[in-house]
């Protein structure tokens, strides 16, 4: 007897079909579960132990690896603020605030009733839009204080539902990726009308070594952040194999700082089905996964409804477009876990272990999904793809700056004017992207640092924002192009709150794997805390740079770096600040917060 | 692989393309510290104490992730690397709770040996450290989060070497635990191996835990007591005002035969010594038929008068002599020679647990065709024959799953019921009840029983194997499926029996037929040295006890076994029988004894046994007792006060006193221990004592067939073979193996001795209460 529904009993009998091995279908199949029992109960586990065999403790080490996995009941709606940096920026901690006092409740708390719960999350990709929260899967941005209570009142009567983000344009943006957004192309028919799929077609004609040419020609760099030649990598591949080959795309669109993605998937969902159909060619696969990061439900919705309407049209399945080809597309999510961005820790996630990034080599190409070769790129990437293939590839080069091919999804955040995801050709001024596109620092105030890359790359100063944004020229000013997230810090932030409110979410997010990972950023979260508290010594400043100067390079995934390169930054850029906070003194730009030993 | 040559901080090393670079390293005497790497099991790069630099590479890489290859270049110590191994160890000491003064591992922690080493003396750490309270999961296990260092070691020795898969990993980040699979408790084989392997206090053991600290013992090593495998064990001894007990048992320098292995009831079942309804006094039974404690001299006089008096008036036929299968193969040889030169009596036997006289017979005039546990554990392919190995053998399932595990040794398991070792086997041959004297035919071809070409055509395939089989062959079912052996190439034997010298009690001629080595008693002119050795066969367990009923047994000598809960016997029978009985506990046997002497564990005693595949290894006295004696010492006891001349039973003085009595030992340390191994394995060693086992071993080697050993490395702590392919095929005579009852202990139990370790009872008692661990 299956303690689920009828339903969702023949969900998951489907869902461990979906994959090459059983054990694929785990995380998703716990978010689901609880979905419809609230929480993961012990019979919850029990079940889906017994659906997967797999042993009950496999089953828990896994589900308590992902945030969003829970084990005790929460209220009907939980309502979920993100207090990340781009988030926090916008008056997050007000929004926090205000629910508290509505709902009387603190963090992880349930409302008498059952009707509410609250929870400070991490970013969930809605950085342009800030701040965001969500309510179960709904978002809900762009908000003030004065928003709270309607949103409740909406949910205490059952119509919740919010509208998509805002679309931002602006002159100077080049529309490639982006081309189709907010013209309904996430309906096949309408994508067909917009020229989509005639990329693959060119593709299917003219073989895999003419993709990996032109892959190559176009310079299209990573998206995800590492900026790496996605034809070169795919060149990576073995032709030959015993196991199948297969495709990945990254959709845990995770760093803070970053939402590009959360459009792409929203506005032009096809474009990762194309450039996922011709990243398969290239390689010689039949099956491609794309992976959504949990909060992203309801654009794992839309992606599936455009999976369904490719394989419809026979755009996927035995013989596409009429081919002798077969490709599959399988839409999997996860369930709460930035680490899962990495790589390899996404493949173990998709093979339903806890997202541990494995020892490199061997590397993806070779030895990847479930032993296969795999390729692995970010969603904008794929996105890319098919508009590289159009093009053609030096012409898509030619947009962009030397050796970074073409444009880029800017997510502008914090305190400008006109924050929102834009378009522009690698390269593009980023003095200019702030104070032109994005319409300057907000309310005239005076420009502080900006984060150019998510919240990994390290910071600069108002005196270094004169750069072209590629990966080299960013990589020159001594930060990184990343995920391409511009937060922007004006006058009024402390940086020592800046500085916390980011380590607080690498500690947060590390997977524990390795030592110096796990304790370094717990142990510069407690150090920041104490110290933004008021309670910092003078040796603290020294401590805090120590210990980021010895978990760089020193961990076991690039994860370790991203935690400690900003914290340097924070720490050298800005040491005044810090020091400002020391013999007690109050923070001189927030309210003074309570000692909290986390 | 071929060979590469690359430089490790300058040295130019060799290893095969492809080892891993710490590996290379440590075998070239470079030690490069880590936490997680263990060898042997997967590998996780999670500590990054291993940290080297590579020429060529920006980053500092793991040593035990890199390969090596042609003309590498590595510095393994430098102040880069010092810096980064001594970060690590402050990152880890910030939330490590520093309790060292009162933590198990203290003195023996690999945390403490690297702060030490790399010099992070100085604590970095202001914050508020994270208290979380112990938990016990088991009687075995307790576990003390806060001092986990999260090196995973655990996990895998569970998973991957026990294939129990109790341990994992859950939570994420600084929250990250390890979880046990019953939630607050261990469903498991209660090994212990996850104590053994922690790098630190974070897993400790039930039965050690707050006792000692680790440089309060001494270490002996020596054999474990319990089953038939012979693991060595390193006891942990302390002194105590009647004696020296024992508070640990472990394998601390993974030398032995077991390397890295120890189960249950080697780690935890040592306790019996300890227990309190231990015998310390000779006890004898008084004018009103009730035990009462004794002198040693009275009881020992009492004894020895009775069979003298009964081997004089009645003739040594009115005397029974029962063997034990724990005790060394000295006093199991010893008291076969008692009995047979002193007593005048061919009533012999032991509890036969399995038929070792067939196995003996099978292999007459094969050499090298016997597999020892090492044998096993790397053999290319393996074929068992019945038995639960994860059971009654753990260290024999240990050495197949690692086989299989890191060498991809195929095994094939016929058996008649699932087994959890099935997990690990190439192909299976699932047999009736019943079913198994119909495999020898199988393999010869014969579809008649059993049908399952595959399986056969599969492991007629090997052109190299070992048979493993359990008890569930005796007589001639063991000499026909040796015999299919030497039909194809390279066939070798393993036969699997109960306790710790089971095989030893056999091999050294405690059977009413057979001398050592299987010689039977009726051969001509065999062990012609002993004087006055009955010609006939004499009589057998059961018909010993038969006579006893029937009043024709005047004496009884039992040592170190409980036949009468055995066989059931009825102590109303024994009224006419003189009983002396030699144990540690009044079992039922000792109940109805008239005398009973206490006798010393196998932990208290020196000597050697011989495990069930032949391996032979020293025993060393670890514990010690007030009023204890060794069998062996009273066996000599005994013949004296028989008044006997004690030297023709046991050699010593015999020119065995030609060694320079440590004039020419070195003063440096550590010499004179091997000066004192080489002059025992030349035979130099002084047996000044009639007390002295080796003595008796002198003898056993030159008189038992098969037992030629190698000395020095007998001596020094290793195995050594036993070739039992000795006996004379002209000798050969039938079995009996009707007498062969096996013992089937299974993980907490061990005969008679088991009842009595509170350890073992307790882990039994919570795998009853939570046992769900599927087995297969």
């Amino acid at each position: 007897m299956s303690i689920f529904s009828p339903q969702l009993a023949a969900r998951f009998d489907a869902l461990v079909q979906k994959y090459p091995v059983r054990r694929s279908a785990l995380v998703p199949m716990l978010l689901y579960a609880q979905d419809e029992i609230g929480y993961l109960s012990d019979a919850v586990i029990a079940e889906v132990a017994e659906r997967i065999g797999i042993t009950e403790l496999e089953v828990r080490n896994v589900a308590t690896y992902y945030s969003m996995l829970r084990f005790k009941p929460v209220g009907k709606y939980n309502v979920q603020v993100c207090t990340n940096i781009s988030c926090m920026l916008r008056g997050a901690h007000e929004i926090y605030e205000r629910f508290q006092e509505e709902l009387d409740i603190g963090h992880k708390g349930v409302t008498p009733d059952g009707l509410f719960s609250l929870e400070e999350v991490e970013c969930i990709g809605a950085c342009s839009w800030a701040p965001a929260i969500q309510v179960n899967y709904d978002f809900h941005d762009g908000l003030t204080p004065e928003h709270v209570p309607g949103i409740l009142a909406r949910y205490r009567q059952l119509e919740g539902k919010a509208a998509p983000p805002q679309l931002v344009f602006h002159p100077d943006e080049v529309k490639i990726v982006s081309r189709r957004f907010g013209l309904g192309a996430a309906k096949i028919d309408r994508y067909l009308e917009l020229g989509g799929y005639a990329a693959t077609k060119k593709c299917l004609e003219l073989g895999p070594d003419w993709i990996i040419n032109e892959m190559k020609a176009g310079n299209l760099r990573g998206r995800g952040g590492a900026g790496f030649s996605a034809g070169l990598k795919w060149s990576f591949v073995p032709k030959k194999s015993a196991k199948p080959k297969y495709v990945l795309v990254n959709g845990d669109e995770s760093e803070p700082g970053t939402c590009k993605d959360h459009l792409i998937f929203l506005h032009d969902p096809h474009a990762v089905i194309e450039g996922t159909i011709i990243a398969g060619l290239a390689i010689g696969a039949k099956v491609g996964f794309i992976y959504l990061r949990g909060e992203y439900r309801y654009l794992l919705e839309i992606m599936e409804e455009a999976v369904a309407d490719a394989y419809a049209k026979g755009f996927l399945g035995k013989n596409i477009f009429g081919s002798e080809t077969e490709f599959h597309i399988v839409t999997h999510t996860g369930a709460g876990a930035y680490e899962v961005g990495e790589e390899s820790a996404l493949m173990e996630s998709l093979e339903g272990k806890r997202g541990i990034p494995r020892i490199k080599p061997p590397y993806p190409a070779v030895v990847g999904l479930y032993g296969g070769p795999t390729i692995i790129n970010n969603a904008e990437t794929i996105a890319t793809v098919p508009h590289v293939i159009e093009m053609g590839g030096a012409a898509y080069a030619a947009v962009g700056s030397p050796r970074n091919g073409g444009t880029r999804l800017f997510s502008i955040s914090g305190h400008v004017e006109r924050p929102g995801v834009y378009e522009l050709p690698m390269g593009y001024n980023l003095k200019k992207m702030i104070y032109e596109v994005a319409g300057g620092i907000r309310g005239g105030r005076t420009l502080k640092a900006v984060v150019p890359g998510g919240s990994s790359t390290p910071v600069l100063l108002p005196e270094e924002i004169d750069i072209g944004m590629d990966f080299d020229q960013v990589g020159k000013a001594g930060s990184m192009l990343g995920s391409a997230g511009v937060v922007v810090i004006d006058d009024q932030t402390c940086m020592v709150e800046f500085a916390l409110r980011t380590i607080s979410f690498y500690q947060h997010e590390s997977c524990g794997w390795c030592i110096p990972c796990r304790e370094g950023t717990d142990w510069l979260k407690k150090s920041l805390t104490r110290f933004h508290a008021g309670f910092g010594t003078a040796k603290d400043i020294d401590n805090i740079q120590y210990l980021a100067e010895n978990m760089m390079g020193r961990t076991f995934c690039p994860f370790g770096d991203a935690a400690a390169m900003p914290t340097l930054a924070f720490v050298k850029k800005f040491r005044k600040e810090f020091e400002e906070h020391l013999n007690g003194k109050p923070c001189p730009f927030t309210k003074q917060v309570d000692l909290v030993v986390v | 692989m071929a060979d590469v040559t690359f430089t490790v901080d300058g040295k130019k090393l060799t290893a095969p393309a492809g080892t891993l670079l710490i590996d290379a390293c440590r075998k070239a005497g470079i030690e490069i510290p880590a936490f997680c790497y263990y060898p042997g099991l997967s590998l996780q790069a999670a500590c990054r104490m291993c940290v080297v630099r590579q020429e060529k590479v920006p980053k500092l890489q793991t040593a035990c992730t890199t390969t090596v290859a042609e003309g590498q270049v590595f510095i393994t110590e430098s102040e880069e690397i010092a810096q980064a191994r001594k970060a690590t160890i402050e990152l880890l000491l910030g939330n490590h709770p520093l309790d060292c003064p009162v933590c198990d591992a203290g003195g023996e922690c690999e945390l403490q040996d690297m702060t030490f080493k790399y010099g992070a003396g100085e604590s970095l750490y202001a914050e508020a450290k994270e208290h979380r309270e112990e938990q016990q999961w088991s009687p075995a296990v307790f576990f003390d989060r806060p001092r986990c260092i999260l090196c995973y070691r655990c996990i895998r020795v569970c998973g991957e070497g026990m294939d129990v898969w109790a341990l994992g990993v859950q939570n994420r980040g600084v929250h990250s635990t390890i979880a046990p699979n019953g939630g607050d408790h261990l469903d498991c084989e209660q090994c212990g191996m996850c104590i053994d392997i922690c790098p630190v206090g974070a897993l400790t053991s039930g039965s050690y835990r707050y006792k000692t600290r680790p440089w309060e013992m001494n270490h002996v090593s020596t054999v474990c007591t319990h089953c038939a495998d012979g693991c060595k064990v390193t006891l942990g001894v302390r002194q105590t005002n009647d004696g020296s007990e024992i508070v640990r048992a472990d394998n601390r320098d993974k030398s032995g035969i077991n390397g890295d292995f120890l189960c249950a009831k080697g780690r935890f079942g040592f306790d019996f010594v300890e227990n309190p309804e231990r015998l310390t006094q000779p006890l004898v039974r008084n004018t009103e038929g009730k035990l009462e404690p004794a002198t040693w001299e009275h009881a020992l006089r009492l004894a020895a008068s009775k069979l003298k008096e009964v081997r004089d008036s009645r003739g040594g036929a009115a005397i029974g002599v029962v063997g034990s299968s724990r005790t060394t193969n000295e006093e199991n040889y010893l008291l076969q020679k008692f009995a047979r030169t002193v007593l005048r009596t061919n009533n012999i036997d032991h509890q036969r647990s399995t038929d070792y006289a067939a196995f003996g017979r099978a292999l007459a005039g094969h050499n090298h065709k016997t597999a020892s546990l090492r044998d096993i554990a790397t053999a290319p392919a393996i074929l068992l024959v019945g038995g639960n190995p994860t059971e009654e053998h753990p260290l024999l399932a240990w050495n197949l799953r690692t086989n299989v595990r890191l060498n991809r040794a195929r095994l094939y398991i016929a058996n008649s019921k699932p087994i959890k070792l099935e997990r690990q086997a190439e192909a299976t041959l699932r047999l009736r009840a019943h079913g198994y004297q119909a495999i020898p035919a199988y393999l010869g071809g014969s579809d008649d029983t059993i049908k399952n070409a595959v399986f056969r055509k599969a492991v007629l395939a090997e052109d190299s194997l070992v048979v493993v089989f359990g008890q569930e062959f005796r007589g001639q079912a063991v000499e026909s499926l040796v015999a299919w052996g030497p039909t194809r190439g390279n066939v070798r034997y393993a036969f699997l029996g109960d306790h710790s010298n089971s095989r030893g009690a056999a091999d050294m001629g405690l059977l009413p037929d057979l001398l050592p080595g299987y010689v039977p008693v009726t051969a001509p002119g065999a062990f012609a040295e002993y004087a006055g050795l009955p010609a006939t066969s004499g009589k057998t367990l059961p018909e010993i006890f038969k006579a006893a009923g029937k009043g024709e047994l005047g004496a009884l000598l039992v040592v170190g076994a409980n036949p009468v809960a055995r066989l059931g016997v009825d102590p109303a029978a024994m009224k006419n029988t003189f009983v002396i009985v030699q144990d540690l506990f009044l079992t039922e046997t000792a109940a109805m004894a008239d005398v009973v002497l206490p006798a010393a564990s196998l932990y208290e005693k020196s000597g050697t046994v011989t495990n069930t595949y032949g391996d032979v290894q020293l025993v060393k006295k670890a514990a010690d007792r007030a009023g204890v004696k060794p069998d062996f010492e009273i066996l000599v006891r005994l013949a004296g006060a028989m008044g006997v001349d004690v030297k023709t039973l046991v050699p010593f003085g015999k020119g065995g006193v030609t060694a320079d009595l440590g004039q020419s030992r070195g003063a440096q340390a550590g010499e004179a221990d091997r000066h004192a191994v080489w002059l025992a394995a030349n035979n130099l060693e002084p047996r000044l004592s009639p007390f002295d086992p080796l003595a008796v071993l002198d003898e056993i080697e030159r008189l038992v067939p098969g037992y030629t050993l190698d000395r020095i490395n007998l001596f020094g702590g290793n195995d050594v073979r036993t070739e039992p392919g000795f006996v004379p095929v002209a000798a050969l005579t039938e079995t009996a193996p009707a007498l062969v009852v096996p013992a089937h202990d299974a993980l907490f139990t061990s005969g008679t001795l088991g009842r009595y370790s509170p350890a073992l009872k307790e882990l039994a008692k919570h795998q009853a209460r939570y046992g769900g661990l599927k087995i297969l």
